[in-house]
């Protein structure tokens, strides 16, 4: 397991970022729908706000600390 | 208000099942798709969370100084978070301390170092280590036994005897520290070095125990960031099981969607998208 937790350390924390927002998105759109396509079609959509926001985000930060 | 169309059974039972594994109470109701679908997302966070920091970042300690202890968020994950509770209590027990005699046979790999006493470096040791319990007249319990294997990348076998001393039993720390003599052959026998090392510690006495000191500041050192992710990971899928939970108990929040969701709301003639009457479940919805 501590090659695992080596092989993890090897990568740029930012890729955690998709299956974390993935099953957020997932987890949520279920608690708030019952209808199963619905939960899917959400899901996508919910995960797609959350990198666009977090691209948003990067992208402000990156601006604001241009040149520093 | 409770959906009529959902069959929420016993809804509280659901809730406890909900919280003692995640999608458990959903399967419980016959929410098969939405059970799956739940415990599979918040398990595997939870023990990627696990993995990426080294199976040491979920534990409960009693620190009055933090009251934003991760274990608060953990702990809604349910029974693979609860043993931290078990772990906790053993690790503060008042036997869970430095030991002067082994509990019974040892046969691991070690690793440590060497040091002779007619000789002021140390010697890297490794290979594997065997003890038993054993008693001496003049010293009581002792361990006997040998090690086998590297020092210095020559090849040697050791005979050992002593009373040991070994780290505690219960911590975080995959590894169990021991500290023995090494004898020669003569008669009675004379300690020539000493072995100082670690051996692996049991799966059940490290699983969710909470670090010492040393360990945490090493694992910090070790994963840096990925520390903090690893918690993160943990901790949302806490938090994701509530969501589960009240789910479980309340049903969805927004339910079939009817008349709150845009994507249910009829769009005109000839559009592919129908509404959903209220008391009628959309025909595929019973098997969600």
């Amino acid at each position: 397991m501590e090659s695992f937790a080596l092989l993890a350390a090897g990568t740029h924390a930012s890729w955690y970022l998709l299956p974390l927002a993935l099953t957020v998105s997932l987890v949520y759109s279920a608690t708030r729908f019952e209808h199963r396509p619905q939960i899917l079609r959400r899901s996508v959509r919910l995960f797609c706000t959350i990198l666009v926001s977090m691209a948003a985000l990067f992208a402000v930060l990156f601006l604001l600390s241009w040149n520093l | 208000m409770l959906d009529p169309r959902i069959p929420f059974k016993n809804r509280y039972l659901a809730g406890v099942l909900a919280f003692l594994f995640p999608g458990v109470g959903h399967v419980y109701q016959g929410r098969y798709f939405k059970g799956i679908l739940c415990g599979v997302c918040v398990l595997v966070t939870f023990f990627y969370g696990m993995a990426l920091g080294d199976w040491s970042v979920v534990y409960w300690k009693k620190d009055p100084t933090n009251f934003l202890n991760p274990y608060y968020a953990q702990v809604f994950v349910g029974l693979p978070a609860l043993p931290s509770l078990v772990q906790a209590r053993r690790y503060d027990s008042r036997t869970n301390v430095d030991q002067l005699r082994i509990p019974g046979p040892i046969n691991a790999p070690f690793h440590g170092s060497l040091r002779m006493h007619d000789r002021t470096a140390d010697g890297i040791a490794t290979g594997q280590i065997e003890l038993k319990p054993g008693n001496l007249p003049a010293e009581g319990p002792v361990a006997q036994g040998t090690f086998t294997g590297h020092v210095d990348k020559k090849e040697v076998t050791l005979k050992l005897e002593g009373i040991p001393k070994l780290g505690k039993a219960v911590s975080a720390d995959p590894d169990r520290e021991i500290d023995i003599d090494v004898i020669d052959g003569g008669q009675p026998p004379q300690a020539i070095g000493r072995l100082h090392g670690e051996y692996p510690r049991q799966f059940w006495d490290r699983f969710e125990a909470p670090p010492d000191e040393h360990y945490y500041l090493d694992l910090h050192g070790k994963l840096g960031k990925f520390h903090e992710l690893a918690m993160t990971f943990t901790m949302i899928a806490g938090l994701l099981n509530i969501l589960v939970i009240l789910d479980a108990v309340e049903g969805p929040a927004y339910g079939y969607g009817d008349g709150s969701d845009p994507d249910r709301k009829p769009t005109g003639a000839g559009s592919e998208k129908t509404a959903v009457p209220p008391t009628q479940p959309p025909p595929d919805a019973a098997k969600s």
